[in-house]
């Protein structure tokens, strides 16, 4: 990477890259914005791969499917030579034809001609002959081999679009290209304006950007390998001196703002983010949401890239989204009412609370109440949802306990009348009346053991009673927490992952 | 309670959970103790198991049980006889108690078998007609072609027969198939030792007896000038070697008194007579004051009178001698109804009476037991009750009224009343035909202290 005067950045892409602009009508060496490389990046390369595997017609198959998407002209050149291997001559010509017909231009466009001519003569040799090789045998490439190469897609742009361009390859010797020189290794493939593509075979390239309206000249080298897709960017410097910016935060997507401390402009750009500001004192404010603002002042110099590493801290305080399954559940917070659930599907927000402990209280009626310790986050809010359970039903008890009731006053008078029976009956037994068949003496046992069952009956509903009235069967209201989320984040009960619940 | 008490002591404060548990205690105990006390329905068991009064078991399809009963001592063990309608049951009873209430024998004795039963029935004592064992005279056979009999239910379920005087009297010898019982009353005596078995015939009003050891029949006289209801009660008393037949005569107030020794017809006589309405409506021998032979209970309408020391009575050889007045008796002793505080039960309520001697405190002496059928117990009309008097002294008094728990109206107890003498105080047996009960009463208030035994505690 070259600095000074010109700053230029290139990137050969590998990895997926979104270049969010209107794409232009793609053609073997055409002015025009290129979308979706990662998509041409992987017919290209899987065709590649299987060219170099010896599966000529899979891979033929690949490239005119790329085609078929992408009608870049580099796979139509590959799928020729693709057939060509094998053994599909007649296919491989009418490739070889239609890349011309495409891209009439290319700078290999005499090398093509000759190539159809000699591919020609081939089949014309093969059909005097009558030993012409059957359609579908591949035949192995052999490395080194010209004709067994494919040829790659290079994307040109610069920054700012329309400037004129040239590409020069190296045609011999191991020189390097130098501007200030004559470079007679070096032969101008294509001459166009950015953004730009071109099918262009293997070796050593590079990229001369002229002087563009008031932007500088621009210049880069890359070397194109078989069946690649490369993206080259380069990004031309105007006439005033400029130093690079890059930003980054530990909080992803925090705004930048450069030189705008009340935010009235858009953001700069989202962390991390680099871009070329002028040289001087600039004010950097980084703004993320749950976090605190941070400032900082930095002084860039001419061609100079400075990287500001900028730690947000999250605010002070938090809040709550408070659920419930209940509406009109009751909330309060460190014992001060703060609202109801209302609504099923919208929590009770609560803002700006100190973050750190607090005490959380959920009531509705017949309900358990549910109380537990939150911890609200620093800057975010905590989801809470607060299963209330029904209250036991004591129904059984009270019924229980009347009926134990009943059965005690029953073995009461029971016992009583059993005493006074049996009083009786030992008032006559000692006046020496009392009779053996007496009919008391039934009516006592009847009322005793009458007693008896009642007084056991009523301790054992008492005992029932009591159990039930102690006994829970169903289980706590809980306390549902989620994770915490940011507070622009919207405002409805979470599902149920990520959750940990209290009781 | 420890720490209830350490904590009053020291005067601290109750805690809240020393008053809790101190009030739950409160609570608890007597509900606790009512508990206990209520669960232990068996105690009415215990207590029925060992009561005071013993209701013996009828035969079945036995009706109107204790129309009439008596009771004698055997020698194993103390036998006591009912009768009822158309049959008969005995009872066996040990030293001290039943040995069942469950009769250990009963009989059939009806008009479809040539057989009727007495109005009263007597206890027969081993020495009497030559039996064997002790027997209880109940009724009369009068079968076709034998000559009418006296039946007698023995020990070891035998049954014999005793000739009436010859000819018979009219209306026994007259019993038919359809014929209805007959008015005949049986009595021995002495009471304890009986060895004289006098019947009487109302309705032709021929008395007679058996002697000592001899099944034939010894004819008493009939007074001159008698009632129509002559015979109608019978008692046998006793005095050393003498016996005294006595004979009411209720219609007509009457009781004639016959001096014999036991072998020959009687040779004096004695008539009492009595303004008193129904004045020997029963008779009943025993020793109720301190006289040294029997003394004769005598009821009436109106009163009891106890005549005691039947030998020392002026008796005249002359059969037409004129009767003397009751009045004139001063050794008599009277209870009236009314000095027995029924309740204005009086008037007519002696009528239907029965009476019985019974050494209920085991002093040697009887006490008189008065059966009154008509009388109401416990709110039950025509219950019945035994009334137990004392005419040991001058002044007679009542001891003790007897009544079983589970009287019922209609029972009619007392209709028939005897006492059975144990090993220990005697036992009061007493019929309720009404009911066709037989109960047995083992506790009075005269009881000595420990002699009444698990029945009497």
């Amino acid at each position: 990477m070259r600095c000074s005067p010109i700053f230029l950045g290139l990137w050969l892409l590998v990895a997926s890259t979104d270049m969010g602009r209107a794409a232009a009508a793609p053609t073997g060496a055409a002015r025009g914005t290129v979308t979706n490389v990662d998509s041409i990046r992987r017919f290209m390369e899987k065709g590649q791969s299987l060219f170099v595997a010896g599966q000529y017609q899979r891979a033929s198959e690949v490239f005119e499917a790329g085609y078929e998407l992408h009608p870049y002209s580099a796979f139509l050149f590959n799928a020729g030579v693709a057939l060509e291997k094998s053994g599909k001559l007649t296919d491989a010509i009418e490739h070889f034809k239609k890349y011309l017909e495409v891209d009439p231009k290319a700078p290999d466009a005499p090398d093509v001609t000759k190539r159809i001519a000699k591919v020609e003569r081939i089949l014309k040799d093969q059909a005097e002959a009558g030993t012409a090789k059957p359609s579908g045998k591949a035949t192995v490439p052999t490395p080194g081999e010209p004709d067994a190469t494919t040829k790659s897609l290079v994307i040109i742009e610069t920054e700012p679009p329309g400037a004129p361009l040239r590409i020069l390859r190296r045609v011999r010797g191991e020189s390097s290209f130098d501007p200030a020189a004559e470079n007679p290794d070096w032969a101008e493939v294509l001459a166009t304006e950015s953004p730009a593509n071109a099918s262009i075979d293997v070796g050593k390239y590079h990229v001369l950007v002229d002087k563009f309206q008031d932007f500088n000249q621009g210049e880069t080298s890359f070397e194109v390998l078989s069946g690649h897709v490369l993206q080259v960017k380069v990004n031309l410097a105007q006439g005033q001196f400029m130093g690079h910016l890059r930003v980054t935060s530990n909080v992803k997507r925090a705004r930048v703002f450069l030189d705008d401390p009340t935010q009235k402009s858009e953001p700069w750009g989202k962390v991390p983010f680099g871009d070329f500001a002028a040289i001087g004192e600039h004010s950097i404010l980084v703004v993320a949401t749950g976090y605190e603002s941070v400032t900082k002042s930095i002084s860039l110099e001419r061609g100079q890239q400075q990287e500001l590493q900028v730690a947000l801290e999250r605010l002070s305080v938090g809040g709550l989204r408070v659920s419930s399954n209940v509406v009109g559940a009751a909330v309060t917070l460190d014992g001060l009412p703060v609202g109801k659930c209302d609504k099923l599907e919208v929590p009770l927000e609560l803002q700006q609370l100190k973050s750190g402990k607090h005490r959380l209280r959920v009531t509705a009626e017949g309900r358990k109440p549910l109380e537990a310790e939150v911890d609200v986050p620093r800057g975010q809010y905590l989801p809470v949802h607060a299963r209330l359970v029904v209250l036991p039903p004591h129904g059984a008890a009270y019924t229980q306990a009347i009926i134990g009731g009943v059965l005690l006053g029953g073995g009461v008078y029971f016992g009583l009348e059993s005493n006074r029976l049996y009083g009786e009956l030992r008032s006559d037994h000692s006046r020496g009346t009392l009779a053996s068949d007496d009919p008391r003496e039934l009516r006592g046992k009847i009322y005793s053991i009458g007693a008896d069952v009642a007084f056991l009956g009523a301790a054992a509903l008492s005992g029932l009673s009591l159990y039930n009235f102690l006994h829970d069967p169903l289980p706590p209201s809980r306390l549902v927490e989620y994770k915490a989320v940011e507070f622009d984040s919207p405002n409805r009960t979470p599902a149920t992952s990520s959750k940990r619940e209290q009781p | 309670m420890n720490a209830l008490r350490h904590s009053n002591l020291n005067r601290h404060t109750p805690k809240p959970r020393s008053l809790f548990l101190r009030t739950g205690l409160r609570v608890l105990c007597p509900a606790a103790a009512l508990v206990t006390i209520s669960c232990t329905w068996t105690r009415f068991s215990d207590l029925l198991d060992r009561s005071p009064v013993q209701l013996l078991t009828p035969p079945s399809d036995t009706t109107a049980l204790g129309l009439s009963v008596a009771a004698i001592r055997s020698k194993s063990s103390t036998l006591a006889f009912a009768v009822a309608t158309s049959s008969y049951a005995i009872y066996e009873f040990a030293k001290t108690d039943l040995v069942s209430a469950d009769a250990s024998t009963a009989g059939l004795c009806d008009a479809a078998n040539s057989c009727w039963m007495a109005t009263s029935v007597a206890a027969v004592g081993q020495n009497i007609t030559g039996a064997a064992s002790a027997c209880f005279a109940f009724g009369l056979e009068n079968k076709q072609g034998d000559s009418p009999r006296i039946l007698l239910a023995c020990e070891g379920n035998i049954v014999r027969g005793l000739p009436l005087p010859n000819p018979a009297p009219a209306d026994l010898a007259a019993l038919t198939a359809n014929s209805k019982a007959p008015r005949l009353h049986l009595a021995s005596g002495p009471r304890l030792a009986p060895d004289l078995l006098v019947a009487a015939a109302s309705a032709s009003g021929e008395v007679w007896f058996y002697p000592t050891g001899s099944s034939a029949p010894v004819s008493v006289a009939k007074p001159t000038n008698t009632g129509r209801t002559f015979g109608e009660t019978v008692a046998v008393a006793g005095s050393a070697a003498t016996r005294f037949i006595a004979v009411g005569e209720p219609a007509g107030s009457l009781v004639y008194l016959m001096r014999t020794d036991g072998v020959s017809p009687p040779t004096e006589s004695l008539c009492i007579s009595s303004a008193s309405a129904n004045f020997a409506a029963a008779i009943a021998a025993g020793h109720y004051t301190s006289a040294e032979s029997e003394d004769l209970a005598i009821a009436s309408d109106d009163e009891i009178v106890v005549l005691p020391a039947v030998d020392s009575l002026p008796y005249s050889t002359d059969p037409a001698a004129p009767c003397i007045a009751l009045e004139s008796l001063a050794t008599k002793r009277t209870l009236s109804c009314k000095a027995l505080n029924l309740g204005g039960m009086c008037g007519g309520l002696f009528s239907t009476v029965a009476l019985a001697a019974s050494d209920l405190d085991s002093d040697g002496r009887d006490e008189l037991v008065v059966g009154t059928p008509s009388a109401a117990t416990r709110g039950n009309d025509a219950a019945g009750k035994l009334i137990v008097t004392s005419f040991r002294t001058d002044i007679p008094s009542l001891v003790q009224e007897l009544s079983p728990s589970s009287a019922e109206s209609g029972d009619r107890l007392g209709t028939s009343v005897t006492g059975v003498p144990l090993s220990r105080p005697e036992v009061l047996l007493a019929g309720a035909p009404g009911g066709n009960k037989l109960a047995a009463f083992f506790c009075t208030s005269l009881l000595p202290a420990g002699k009444g035994g698990a029945r009497c505690d």
